[in-house]
């Protein structure tokens, strides 16, 4: 009512239809985290046996997604990679979520030469690619779940300390914060009554979407041949190990990249649906 | 005037921070040295004598090395050495590290350049077309035509070109940089996979654009929907967007590591990864090196364009 | 003849009329006002004129643009003679003008002629816009600078109606004077004008002809001298009345209460930068010290220091003692921002029980909501979605239950309607004289000033150096602001 002028803008109207959100964003992203989870213990294959006589075999009862060159049940090795492959992905959006959270609350609460420190500290990561913290990583410390995980850690934390430090520092500075300060609230209800949910859906929002990164950045380093020692199962590895008969089999190259496509997919398709509620993660961080 | 200045200390910052780039990059590598297993300076020998290794020659290359100082001293010499650029030879190949890591550079910038060149075309023209539309059908699809591409890891992009291309049609090489036209399907992988994010960054600059006041205001004076697009329009869009730029070489750096091994480039991500594999730390210093030196200039030159497209902004980064 | 004529303007959204049957004309030379109250529907009048409203919304009526008649809901037609003969001047004119474009180029866009550059800095002039203004582009105008670029482009067009929606949103009160000044010269210039605003005092200042619109019709329109003089209907009435300009001053007395707050010799401001000095001043328990001055000279860093928000660059300041909380607490300029906006308002009054002695200012609660005439309706909802003045009440209800002993007051009533504002500042008065708390009443307006306090500060700036204060109760002359 305030700008009826601005009737020709048509604020926001829903991107997706409504459904859309569930059916690809969140029944996906479940179902893979509950096949990383328990899915070990529900195989029936060994995802390592091989099976000569069945290499190269395309998809068939014994074999629901076929077998690769050296005879292993791709479904298997699928349910073993999702462990690595998305699990990873989350344990270190988890991982750096916190840290940026603490890092960037107690920078725009404090302000002054820590904000500083910290804020100048995330630009320099910033400024490299996450595959790059993981290969340097894995270089150094001889590869390994560990090192990928340290590797992602190490790169996000600054995105969410960013994020969380422009929304905590704007809202701190609003009236509605002021009135509370004034009124004697302490600092732990002025966090968790004005500020953690203003800073929520922000990064809801971009924890989704670093785990579809996530993912495609272990696939690469998988592909690089520098994520785990083989036989292990890993998306991206799986790939590279078959990509040279992509053409004969292409079910072999195919199940895997479906695996890695959903999952990011539908972690994007999240991310996005929580950044359309609010003004967009680009105009804040 | 106040311009300008504002635009010398955006050059000396990043002066600084290229420096701040080589004090780094010599710092990690130093960690490196002292947490790798077993000692450097017998390696070092290694690849220098080959075979004819002994004591003797083991403490020449420490000594030559610098590495029977004390720690700091060694610190400080790590540092000058990255600061100058003289980083020696490679520990496996015992050649001087910084011609073959330029040569490697050298292949690798022609990849990105036409590649990224290839992508913001791309997106300027696929963002204007698309974000004049905002939330009609053909927005919609490139919305998700363009979450379904950010999905796809590049090297199954680079699977795809290269059976399709090379393999089936035999048009192109399919790896190596010796044959002519080598750089077609990197470029083209490399710009595959920073389109859909480029474009979508393209999109809602336009789009935002348009949610200001001041186009449907142009109308409302009497003005023509071209000239406000291209005359008030057309610079405040391109801000978000050559801001974009540091991210964007990020993601450069990102897709070529993986685009060198899959073509089998002489890249600098094959040059990094071989060192980081084989512990060659002359080597890595120098691919980190180089690395992180473009991507300092590839903000800064970002930051200056910005200032000089829309002089609201200061030094102030519109991006992490 | 009429430039502009509304017959019967209907506009209904979902079966509900949002403006019902609304008729006005306006002459060339000639300014029309339309004064109502926020959600009055006086902004939609001027989007359906301009054939602005949204598809999807029902729009019925005939609209007369100098003697072509069009059905107010041909959108196409309407919208085909913008900058022809209707030209809109918007509410925020910062936000209207091209962003990285010099004055004069947004200017001389508008001109067909031989010699756009020329005129366009002629038409600048006009408008009282400095030469070494011209070549600057929008973010290094001032508001006011902007207003008067705006009405040059106005100036410049051969549209002889102009509408103009609440041309002084957003500016100073004190910057009133330019687009008086703007609006003059448009008339001068045989333009027919339609001004919507609620701001009373703009209006007595320009208009020719003026209507009241209260719920989403007009209920009393006439000559300007006529209807503000002597209003026939009630809703007229009580809106010209809630202006200060209109209540007798207060008479000066001698305190006798005690000092509640006193500061001398007090320096303040930002970081570093000086904005005040000897500023030496006390403040009495059931007063109302207005502070005034222009914007920007440090009224409200100083309201901030005395609450400790603010460090002092130096003097001393003599605060009140009290446990768990300060003494001092601030009403603040827009009441809807005071309240955690991610909750009800009811849930940010509950947990008050967090708060040293919260238990006993929860109770006190119904007793104060009940006093300041709020229903427990509004408890239910967010701070978004009260209006201004209901959050204006709940928030002084919230503070008094803490009792406090002194209220800082920053321009608590410039965002709200003038009727909604007398409300206010009635409750204020009252807080003063029956809870005997002070008031520090910080404004730019005069003559609230000279309405309700007992005592009034100037900030003034001096040739050199920072800001002093100055004591201006008994100045017969009204200090110019």
């Amino acid at each position: 009512m305030t700008q009826p002028m601005r009737a020709s803008s048509p604020g926001r109207v829903r991107r997706w239809p409504p459904g859309f959100v569930s059916v690809f964003g969140f029944l996906p992203l479940a179902i893979t985290l509950l096949v990383a989870l328990f899915g070990p213990w529900l195989l029936t294959t060994n995802p390592n046996r091989q099976d000569l006589a069945a290499a190269y075999a395309p998809p068939s009862a014994a074999y629901v997604l076929g077998a690769d060159d050296l005879g292993r049940s791709i479904a298997a090795r699928l349910v073993a990679g999702a462990r690595i492959s998305l699990g990873i992905a989350v344990v270190g959006v988890l991982a750096s979520l916190a840290t940026g959270l603490l890092l960037g609350f107690i920078s725009a609460f404090h302000g002054g030469w820590v904000r500083q420190v910290v804020m100048r500290l995330s630009d320099v990561i910033l400024a490299c690619p996450s595959l790059l913290f993981v290969i340097l990583v894995s270089g150094l410390l001889g590869g390994g779940i560990g090192a990928i995980l340290f590797g992602l850690w190490m790169s996000q934390w600054p995105g969410f300390a960013r994020l969380t430090a422009a929304v905590a520092s704007k809202e701190l500075a609003a009236d509605h914060v002021e009135a509370s300060r004034l009124l004697g609230f302490r600092p732990g209800y002025i966090f968790r009554a004005h500020v953690m949910p203003a800073i929520m859906p922000y990064l809801t929002s971009l924890g989704a979407l670093t785990v579809g990164a996530n993912v495609l950045t272990i696939s690469s380093v998988g592909f690089l041949g520098l994520g785990l020692r083989p036989p292990d199962a890993e998306w991206g590895s799986m790939i590279a190990g078959t990509m040279t008969y992509f053409r004969t089999s292409p079910h072999m190259v195919l199940a895997p990249a479906g695996a890695i496509l959903i999952c990011t997919l539908s972690a994007t398709v999240i991310g996005e649906y929580y950044s359309a509620r609010h003004q967009g993660i680009e105009e804040i961080a | 005037m106040r311009r300008l200045r504002g635009l010398g200390a955006v050059l000396i910052g990043h002066v600084l921070a290229a420096a701040g780039v080589a004090v780094a990059v010599a710092t990690l590598a130093f960690v490196a040295v002292q947490m790798a297993p077993g000692d450097v300076a017998f390696r070092i020998a290694e690849a220098r004598y080959g075979e004819r290794i002994s004591l003797q020659t083991v403490d020449q290359a420490r000594a030559a090395t610098g590495m029977d100082q004390n720690v700091m001293v060694q610190y400080l010499r790590w540092v000058e050495s990255s600061l100058t650029g003289q980083l020696g030879r490679s520990m496996v190949s015992g050649r001087p590290v910084m011609p073959d890591v330029w040569r490697s550079f050298q292949t690798t910038s022609g990849v990105a350049v036409t590649g990224v060149g290839l992508a913001l075309f791309m997106s300027l023209i696929i963002g204007f077309a698309v974000g004049m539309q905002q939330d009609r059908i053909l927005d919609r699809a490139f919305l998700f035509a363009s979450a379904i591409l950010s999905s796809v890891p590049s090297f199954l992009i680079g699977i795809a070109l290269i059976t399709l291309f090379a393999i089936t049609l035999r048009w192109l090489p399919a790896a190596g940089n010796n044959r002519p036209g080598y750089a077609i399907l990197p470029s083209c992988t490399l710009a595959l996979a920073l389109l859909p994010d480029l474009s979508r960054v393209a999109r809602n600059a336009v789009v935002r654009t348009l949610q200001d006041f001041y186009p449907t205001y142009g109308r409302i004076k009497g003005q023509s929907w071209p000239r406000i697009v291209f005359r008030h329009a057309f610079r405040p869009t391109l801000v978000p967007i050559v801001a974009y730029f540091g991210p964007l070489v990020a993601h450069t750096i990102g897709g070529l590591v993986v685009i060198d091994v899959l073509f089998n480039l002489d890249g600098v991500g094959t040059r990094l990864i071989d060192s980081v594999l084989a512990a060659d730390i002359p080597m890595a210093m120098g691919a980190g090196l180089l690395i992180g030196v473009s991507v300092v200039a590839v903000n800064g030159i970002s930051d200056i364009m910005v200032q000089l497209l829309d002089p609201r902004l200061s030094t102030a980064r519109l991006w992490p | 003849m009429k430039s502009l004529v509304v017959e019967n303007l209907t506009i209904a959204t979902e079966g509900r009329a949002i403006v019902d049957n609304v008729t006005l004309s306006v002459s060339s030379g000639e300014i029309l006002a339309i004064l109502g109250e926020t959600g009055s529907g006086k902004s939609l009048v001027a989007s359906a004129i301009m054939g602005l409203i949204p598809r999807g919304v029902s729009v019925s009526g005939r609209i007369v643009v100098n003697g072509r008649s069009l059905d107010a809901a041909d959108r196409d037609g309407l919208r085909s003679l913008w900058s022809k003969d209707l030209f809109l001047l918007p509410q925020e004119p910062l936000n209207a003008l091209a962003p990285l474009l010099r004055a004069d180029a947004q200017v001389a866009e508008q001109i067909r002629g031989r010699r756009p550059r020329a005129e366009a800095c002629a038409a600048l002039s006009a408008m009282q816009v400095d030469p070494h203004h011209h070549r600057k582009r929008p973010f290094e105008l001032s508001g006011g600078m902007a207003q008067r670029v705006m009405a040059a482009i106005a100036s410049v067009t051969r549209a002889g109606i102009i509408l103009a929606d609440e041309p002084t949103k957003g500016l100073d009160v004190d910057r009133r004077h330019v687009v008086a000044g703007v609006f003059d010269t448009l008339r001068t210039s045989g333009r027919a004008i339609l001004l919507i605003t609620h701001d009373i005092a703009l209006v007595r200042a320009l208009a020719d002809q003026v209507a009241f619109l209260d719920e989403r019709r007009i209920v009393e329109n006439g000559p300007a001298a006529r209807v503000l003089a002597s209003p026939s209907t009630d809703y007229a009435r009580r809106y010209v009345a809630s202006d200060p300009s209109c209540w007798p001053a207060r008479p000066y007395r001698r305190s006798y209460t005690g000092k509640t707050v006193e500061a001398e010799r007090l320096r303040i401001g930002i970081d570093d930068t000086v904005l005040a000095d000897e500023l030496t001043f006390h403040c009495h328990a059931g007063h109302i010290t207005a502070l005034l001055g222009r914007s920007g000279i440090g009224k409200t860093t100083l309201g901030r220091t005395l609450l400790g928000l603010t460090r002092p660059l130096g003097g001393t300041i003599r605060r009140p003692q009290a446990e768990g909380r300060s003494a001092l607490q601030k009403l603040h300029q827009d009441p809807t921002r005071v309240f955690s906006p991610w909750q009800a308002v009811g849930r940010s009054l509950e947990d008050m029980r967090y708060l040293a002695g919260g238990e006993g200012a929860l109770r006190q609660m119904p007793a104060l909501m009940q006093r300041f005439g709020l229903r427990d309706d509004v408890l239910g909802r967010r701070p978004h979605q009260i209006s201004g003045g209901e959050a204006q009440r709940l928030a002084l209800a919230r503070i008094l239950a803490l009792k406090p002993r002194m209220l800082i007051a920053d321009e608590p009533t410039s965002r709200l309607d003038p009727p909604v504002q007398e409300q206010v500042i009635r409750h204020l008065r009252a807080i003063a004289d029956i809870d005997e708390l002070a008031v520090l009443l910080i404004t730019h307006d005069l003559d609230l000033a000279h309405a309700i306090a007992d005592r009034r500060m100037l900030l003034e700036a001096q040739d050199t150096g920072p800001a002093r204060l100055r004591d201006v109760t008994r100045s017969p002359q009204a200090p110019t602001a």
